[in-house]
């Protein structure tokens, strides 16, 4: 087999000591950041991406540390949705809904085992689909030429634009701002300079990691601030935590339905954890017909979004390593750490630095042990760190982003241009704006352009080559359904409501 | 009105895109698209999104007060106090000072501040200086 003897050689990558400390630092760092509300596994990654730069990490340990925190996280966000009702991070939300009923009822210790027991089988059921399915993906998108990348750009901006956001323009618009931003500096092609203003620091470019702290982590100390809770939030008594085999046959089906689920829509450009669980968590409760406790603490509504939102973190990854197309806000930011490091991903990483991929693929099996272990006997650690206050961990942040950016070029400039996009992304999140789609804006943006302008190149100007095969006119007819179809969708279900409406 | 205000400012570097976009001037150039393609589209893009947002806005929910509005200045100006201080008095220095009203702006006392925030950028200090061997400035003020 020759997938195994790869993952075997990405064995050989992930469990050296200094990965293997990696891993569990990256999972330790993320289960704390998923569980801490308001913290979600973006901040987490954005505040370590600096550092894990500036540390001078090979690009292998560097992206194990980082995916860590990513599918750490995963796992941190329910500690909080289940005891404080609060959720860490956005693909927690559904936890809230079985989660917090079952502690409220003093069952804290088995919501709590139980959910790590789908979470780690979610994310093992979904690591296994990506090992079957990367190796196909890969020798498909080996056959693509820049004309087909730029459609696969378009398919994932549009694929976003309908699933992300409370509205479609909005993130179409968060996108375009994403694009603009990329195009600043010095232009590839003629090495003429674009909209620098005159400013030296800005000739290289908008910094990646300037954008996605300042965006993510400042932001979020100004919405921090206007609802900050002392340590707060009532902790619900944890009672010992055990897994109960009763419970796990119980759910048994419900996490593999879920896990495919999650895989499913994690690969899907554009959507993340969060909308897996909540499919997820719908598919279940419309399965468990009417006789079920679901939104009153039904174990299977606590095991659904888990394993989903576990199987989608991973799930996610894949469009990101095989096309380099990043499914969600959090690989956006990966797959800009990856070219940070100069490694592109996409169809030729499997060939050319396998160490590298396969060493992450490897590097999460191990992890997701880890962090079962972590999550069932030392859940108490994680518990403890609840009830910090945030007054000791803002501070913490503010420095870590501050030593991070300064770190970098070591100039000033770059601080101040930081918090004045934190007020940006500020305004666009009080706005309702994601701020997914301009951060996955700003990473394709130059791959979008370098890919469009190659095409163009090989046709001597003729746009028509972006329309000249079967698999470029399929992304653009895909991409033009996924954007009608939620219209179409919207327009039915009025319809059909102003007719029951009438009847009734 | 917030969405009518914002998509009017993001109308405006729409065309202030699309206007630097056009001038921009290439001596000669090996390929058909050259630099100017792109941001032209995208301002186009903007453009006209922008005006779709203006045209149907969402009405925002929350209130926004004067209240709020002074806490989020107070941060900034904390952070911009940082950004600026950040060189000139040095790492440790200047965590103690912004540290302390940050914990004071989450609603610790005066003095757990001060002495969290000396705490702060002391162990901060060593471990990203000696322990990370990161670039951490150590103050104009102090000849670094």
């Amino acid at each position: 087999m020759d997938v195994l003897s790869t993952l075997a050689s990405g064995f050989a990558v992930a469990l050296t000591p200094m990965n293997l400390g990696l891993v569990l630092a990256g999972c330790f760092f993320g289960t704390l950041m998923g569980a801490l509300p308001g913290i979600g596994p973006i901040n987490g990654i954005a505040i370590l991406l600096p550092l894990a730069y500036s540390i001078g990490l090979e690009p292998a340990s560097a992206i194990i540390l980082l995916a860590g925190v990513y599918y750490g996280a995963e796992y941190g966000g329910r500690i909080s949705s289940i005891l404080l009702n609060v959720p860490g991070d956005a693909g927690a939300i559904m936890t809230t809904l079985d989660g917090h009923p079952m502690a409220k009822r003093g069952e804290g210790g088995r919501a709590l085992a139980l959910s790590a027991v789908s979470s780690f089988a979610g994310s093992m059921g979904a690591l296994i689909l990506l090992v079957i399915f990367t190796p196909l993906l890969t020798r498909l998108a080996v056959t693509f030429g820049p004309a087909e990348f730029v459609a696969l750009m378009v398919f994932a901006l549009c694929c976003l634009a309908s699933m992300v956001g409370s509205r479609p323009v909005k993130t179409v618009i968060g996108a375009l701002i994403g694009l603009a931003m990329a195009t600043v500096g010095v232009d590839s092609g003629t090495g003429v300079l674009r909209f620098t203003f005159g400013i030296t620091s800005l000739f290289d470019g908008i910094d990646f990691l300037v954008v996605v702290i300042g965006m993510f982590a400042i932001s979020e100390i100004l919405l921090l601030v206007e609802h900050h809770y002392g340590g707060g939030g009532r902790l619900e008594k944890v009672s010992k935590s055990f897994v109960r085999a009763a419970d796990l046959v119980q759910v048994r089906w419900t996490v593999l339905r879920s896990t495919l689920v999650g895989f499913v829509i994690g690969v899907l450009p554009g959507t993340g954890a969060s909308v897996a669980s909540a499919v997820a968590y719908g598919t279940e409760k419309r399965l468990a017909g009417e006789h079920n406790e679901f939104g009153n603490g039904d174990v299977r509504g606590l095991a659904a979004p888990e394993a989903a939102n576990n199987s989608a973190a991973v799930g996610s990854m894949v469009p990101m390593l095989t096309l380099g197309i990043p499914g969600s806000g959090t690989t956006a930011i990966l797959l800009g750490a990856l070219l940070l490091f100069d490694v592109t991903p996409g169809p030729l990483l499997f060939s050319q630095k396998p160490d590298i991929a396969w060493g992450l693929i490897a590097s999460m099996f191990v992890g997701n042990i880890a962090l079962l272990v972590m999550n069932l006997p030392l859940v108490g650690i994680f518990v403890r760190m609840l009830s910090v206050r945030q007054a000791y961990l803002v501070p913490v942040i503010v420095m870590l982003t501050f030593v991070g950016i300064y770190s970098i070029h070591g100039a000033s400039f770059d601080l101040f241009f930081m918090i004045l996009l934190g007020v940006f992304g500020f305004l666009l999140r009080k706005l309702g704006f994601s701020l997914a789609p301009v951060i996955l804006g700003l990473v394709l943006g130059e791959v979008l352009e370098d890919n469009l302008r190659r095409a163009l190149s090989i046709s001597a100007g003729d746009w028509s080559i972006l329309f000249n095969n079967g698999v470029t006119l399929t992304l653009w007819g895909l991409s033009a359904l996924v954007l009608v179809l939620p219209l179409v969708m919207k327009r039915r279900r009025a319809l059909r409501r102003r007719q029951a409406a009438a009847e009734a | 009105m917030a969405d009518r205000c914002f998509s009017l400012a993001l109308m405006v570097l729409a065309v202030a895109l699309g206007a630097a976009a056009w001038q921009l001037d290439v001596p000669f150039q090996y390929e058909p698209v050259g630099p100017k393609a792109i941001p032209l589209i995208l301002a186009v893009l903007l453009l006209a999104t922008a005006l779709w947002l203006a045209i149907r806005p969402d009405r925002l929910k929350e209130a926004y007060g004067r209240g709020l509005f002074v806490r989020h200045l107070v941060v900034v100006l904390c952070l911009l106090a940082y950004a600026w201080s950040f060189e000139l008095l040095g790492f440790v220095l200047s965590t103690w000072l912004v540290g302390t009203l940050f914990a004071r702006l989450f609603g610790l006392d005066w003095g757990r501040a001060l002495v969290y925030a000396a705490a702060l950028g002391g162990v901060g200090h060593l471990v990203m200086s000696w322990l990370l061997e990161l670039n951490v400035p150590v103050g104009t003020v102090f000849g670094g």
